[in-house]
Parts: C-alpha cells; structure tokens; sequence
C-alpha cells in the first residue's frame, strides 16, 4: 500500500509522527529511508568542514568515523545511529521546536538539516575521547537522585567541588606545555622549578661539568620565566594553578626523564 | 591545535546557521521502493512521544526554559534570574554545555527536571556554564505565549543557592568556575556574546513590533473620540475563527485559535474602513498574547472587526 504522495516530505512524515505518535509502516519505512540519505549526505560535507577547520585527515565521513570508534559494522551502524537521530527527534524539546516548523517546507529542512549535523557531531565528540575527557571526570559528579538528594541535604554550593575545576585548568596548562615547550627543553624546567632540581636533574644533561651545566642551563633561565610570565599574562594562571602544575605534573615528567636519561642510576 | 582549540572549532562548526545550502540536493524526493529492516525501539518512541514540557505562564527565578527552535544550530538554554514585574521584563542567563571555556565570570550548574517522567533526558546529564555577563532581557508577557515561530519551553530549574552563587560571581564578590579568561576562551565569550546580542536584538525587534500595535490603536482611538467608558466595557468577543479576550489588569490580550486552524499559516489583523492593523502573522497557534496598553484597548472594535485570514 502507498501512502499519500504529500506525505513522502520529511517534515511531513515528522508533522504526522508527532501528532498521532506512530506512523504506519509504509510511513516509517519512507522516513527512515529520508532520514539515512540526510545523514549520508549531512555526514560528506561536515566531514569535510571539519578536515578543513580542524585539520582531521580522513579518507572517510563523519558517521564511517563515528562507526570505526564504535568498531561496528557500517550497515549496522548505520542502523544504530538511525534510531539514535529518531529519539533525538522525538524527545520533548527537539519535538517541539519542529512542530512549530513543519507546516514551513524550508525553514523546517534547513532546521532539520542543523539538527543531523550537530547529532552527528555530538556522536562524533563522545567517541573521541580526546574531546571528552573532562566529560567523564565531571561525570563522576552527583547526578539524577543523587544529586537531588544532596540539593535537600543543604549542599547545594558544595554540589562543584572546587578541585574538579581546578583539574580542567592543570589539564588546560599541560596543552599549553607541551604545546610551547620543545621536549629537548623540558630539563630546564626540572632544573629550575623542581625541589633540589639543580642537583637531582644535572644527570640530564650526561657527563657535563658543573660549570658547564650552568652555562647552559643559564642562557635557558629566562625562557622558562618567559614561559611562566605568559602563563600568568596571557593565560590567566595564577601561581596556584602553576604550583599545582610542577607539583602534580612536572615533577612526574621529570622523574620519567630522569630514569629513562639518567642510566647510571638504575 | 589543543583540544580547547579543537573544541572551539567544532563549537563554531555546530552553531553555523544555514545560509546557502541546496536543499533540494539533500532533502531529495526519490521514489522509495524495498523495505528498510531498521529495528526501532518503537516503545522508547513512544515514551519519548509522550513527554512534555508545560510552556512557563509564570516564570520563577530559578526556572530553566528553552527557545527552541534555535536561531542557530545550538540550543538556546537560560536560566530566570530575575523579575521586573515593574517593567514587565525578565532577566535571562545564559547557559552553554561547553562548559570547557569556564572563566572566572561563569557558574558550573547541573538542570534539575521538572519530574521524574522527563529526569532520563540528555539535558539533565550534561554540564553547563551560567554566563551572567551575557544576560538578556525578555518581555515577561512572553512567557505566556509563543514568539512568532518559536515556542519557550520550561525545561527545569536550577537551585536556589545556585542563583545566588551568580548574583555573587556577577558582582564580583567571590570568583566563577574558571580561571583563565584569555586566549580561545576570549574567542569563545566573544562568539557568545554575538549570539546573544543577535537573540536580544530579534526580541528589541519584536517589542518594537508590539509597540508599533499599540501605537497605531492609541492613533485610532484619538481618532474615533469616542467615550472611554463604553471602549473598556467590552473585554472579551467571538467570532468563527477565534475567541479573545481582554485582562486589562495586565494589559494583555488573548487570542485563542479556532482548533482546526491551529498550526496553519495566517494573519489575525483589525480590519478598518481605510486600513488594517495587523496583530499576528505567522504560525497560527492555539494561544496568541499581545501586550496591548490598556490606554490604547478598544473594545467595540476588536469585537466587530477583528478578523483572521488564512495564507496557507
């Protein structure tokens, strides 16, 4: 049986899903057909958005990335992420922001096209975990009943512990380490910043005299106060946040370096 | 690139609208033959078809609502910090689930649903910064009713102690939730403040909108000289397609749709012997709310000329 022609439109397909909640299944066949050729065709120019604008190479689209994370077979995938973008469309806020635009052919289509690339993108973000990483350590925070409870507890400023932002911040800072500090420069700043550094990290630099070692650790000296003026200047870090860096951080790189340079020590 | 810069990128990505999309390419009308043997979880379907949130008649400050369908790809979340009653206006924060650009002017908060049946949804488990510096303001008469193809939803609420964490955060009287606020997330606050300046300056343009409505009716009235006292008795009237009715007390006027017209095209308009003032032209929905100044109200005329026209 063939549904009304008028009713093959996307957004009419979705007009008659969200009034009578359910279509019959020629409709639901029509939709899920729409709505995979969407996906591929939102998922071919986004990835190349992205390759442009983050550099990300791939030989593949966002949903045969998002499929590899997933280390799942495509068709199946494919499948997945069709029933994901549904319940997305479905839940209450989606649902109600698209009633008010299905009667308007473009603006509806064009909303729903935004819709698809930014769920792709939300799929993408959660399987890279690169990106997500400060996703799950706030995640450990208090949630749903929990979380209600202590809001009857009284503890409702505590809900945030302070330490868990301070984490995105050190995280933040390690970035911006790596990123402005050349690997073969990283003994300087075990040299000058770490406890007993002069004595504890001379090995770095191997047989060398002291005199020596301090020749060229001195010509350094004032990168590394450079480095921590545009942390505190151009970043915004307080001496804390620097503090909390070498202590949990730095001193950790240090010793790795240490143990991997410093052989006769073993 | 870091990852706050990789973040930053893909935050510009999602909140790019759509300008020159060819959408007779992507949204193609081919003939569909075969079955699709997708598996859907039909029942969570229709769970999900079966939540609602209640459209805020009266906010409260705490309360987190929605304007949803968005002006961009992102979602458009505030929390209510404030009420003028006075001005008739409310005062919006701003919330963004990238919550990675924290600076010091922001405050982390968690969404609390409204009840149990909607606690599930994706909106409850993600972290969010209240931007206070960006805040907005909304005409209070908005709440109870929609903007014209928009709907504001209540979607939940924030704690009490939450609110009063950023009256201090804004006042400068304890520090936001990060620390850093140059660098990206300079870009990141200056990205925000163009959206919200963009959403702030299509509600100016809504108020001017009404303020027109009021001012051609407060012309009408001087023109019609009649009795004051005969205007303000009619507060209320019908005709085949729509009902009104006037709330003088709050300066509102309620429009409420013939059922079956709800959701089609049209213009609601007073239609005069030399010219016409239009009221609403858009989305026809069950509840239309004017703020009409009560000065300016008159009855008799909305009763026999208040017209709607259907342009679908």
């Amino acid at each position: 049986m063939m549904g009304d022609l008028s009713k093959t439109d996307i957004c009419e397909l979705l007009r008659e899903l969200f009034a009578d909640g359910n279509l019959d299944n020629q409709s639901w066949n029509l939709l899920i057909v729409r709505l995979k050729g969407v996906i591929k065709i939102v998922s071919a120019k986004t990835t190349s958005l992205l390759q442009k604008s983050l550099g990300v190479s791939s030989a593949t689209d966002l949903v045969e990335a998002i499929c590899a994370k997933r280390r799942m077979d495509k068709n199946q995938c494919l499948e997945d992420i069709v029933s994901e973008l549904i319940l997305k469309l479905v839940s209450p806020n989606t649902r109600r922001g698209l009633e008010v635009l299905t009667s308007k052919p473009v603006e509806c289509k064009r909303y729903l096209y935004t819709l698809v690339r930014n769920f792709l993108i939300d799929l993408w973000r959660k399987e890279t975990k690169t990106l997500v990483v400060e996703d799950l350590e706030i995640q450990q925070s208090p949630e749903g009943e929990e979380f209600v409870q202590r809001l009857k507890e009284g503890e409702i400023l505590t809900i945030f512990p302070k330490k868990e932002i301070e984490a995105l911040e050190i995280i933040h800072l390690k970035e911006i380490f790596h990123k402005e500090v050349p690997p073969e420069d990283f003994k300087y700043f075990c040299y000058f910043l770490l406890k007993d550094g002069k004595e504890v990290y001379k090995c770095l630099w191997g047989n060398k005299s002291q005199t020596a070692i301090y020749k060229d650790a001195s010509r350094k000296k004032d990168k590394v106060i450079k480095f921590l003026e545009r942390l505190r200047d151009q970043y915004g870090f307080d001496l804390e946040d620097v503090r909390t860096f070498v202590i949990n951080y730095l001193s950790e790189l240090c010793e790795q370096l240490r143990l991997k340079t410093c052989k006769e020590e073993k | 690139m870091n990852r706050l810069e990789e973040l930053f990128e893909l935050y510009k990505l999602m909140k790019e609208p759509l300008e020159d999309i060819p959408l007779e390419d992507i949204f193609v009308d081919t003939n569909i033959e075969g079955q699709e043997k997708v598996n859907l979880p039909k029942e969570k379907i229709e769970n999900e078809l079966n939540k609602d949130f209640e459209i805020p008649e009266k906010p409260e400050v705490g309360d987190v609502i929605e304007i949803t369908p968005s002006i961009d790809g992102l979602p458009l979340l505030f929390v209510v910090w404030d009420i003028n009653p006075n001005a008739g206006e409310v005062r919006l924060v701003p919330l963004s689930e990238f919550y990675q650009f924290a600076t010091p002017d922001d405050v982390l908060v968690k969404i609390l649903p409204p009840n149990e049946e909607l606690k599930d949804l994706d909106l409850y488990k993600k972290t969010y910064i209240a931007q206070p510096k960006l805040f907005i303001w909304f005409p209070l008469s908005w709440f109870s009713q929609i903007l014209p193809d928009r709907v504001v939803l209540k979607v939940g609420k924030i704690p009490l102690g939450k609110i009063q964490e950023i009256w201090e955060v804004y006042k400068g009287w304890r520090k936001g939730a990060g620390k850093i606020r140059g660098g990206i997330k300079k870009e990141f606050k200056k990205e925000e403040a163009r959206r919200y300046g963009t959403l702030q300056a299509m509600v100016l343009k809504e108020m001017e909108e009404t303020q027109k409505i009021n001012a051609l009716l407060k012309e009408l009235k001087a023109q019609r000289k009649l009795a004051k006292a005969a205007d303000q008795e009619t507060t209320s009237g019908w005709n085949e397609n729509l009902m009104w009715r006037y709330y003088p007390e709050k300066g509102l006027l309620v429009i409420e749709t013939r059922p079956d017209l709800v959701g089609r095209l049209g213009k609601i308009f007073l239609e005069l012997e030399d010219k016409i003032i239009e009221l609403w032209n858009g989305l026809l929905l069950p509840r239309i709310t004017l703020p009409i100044n009560p000065e300016n109200f008159i009855g008799d005329i909305f009763k026999t000329n208040l017209r709607l026209q259907l342009l679908d």
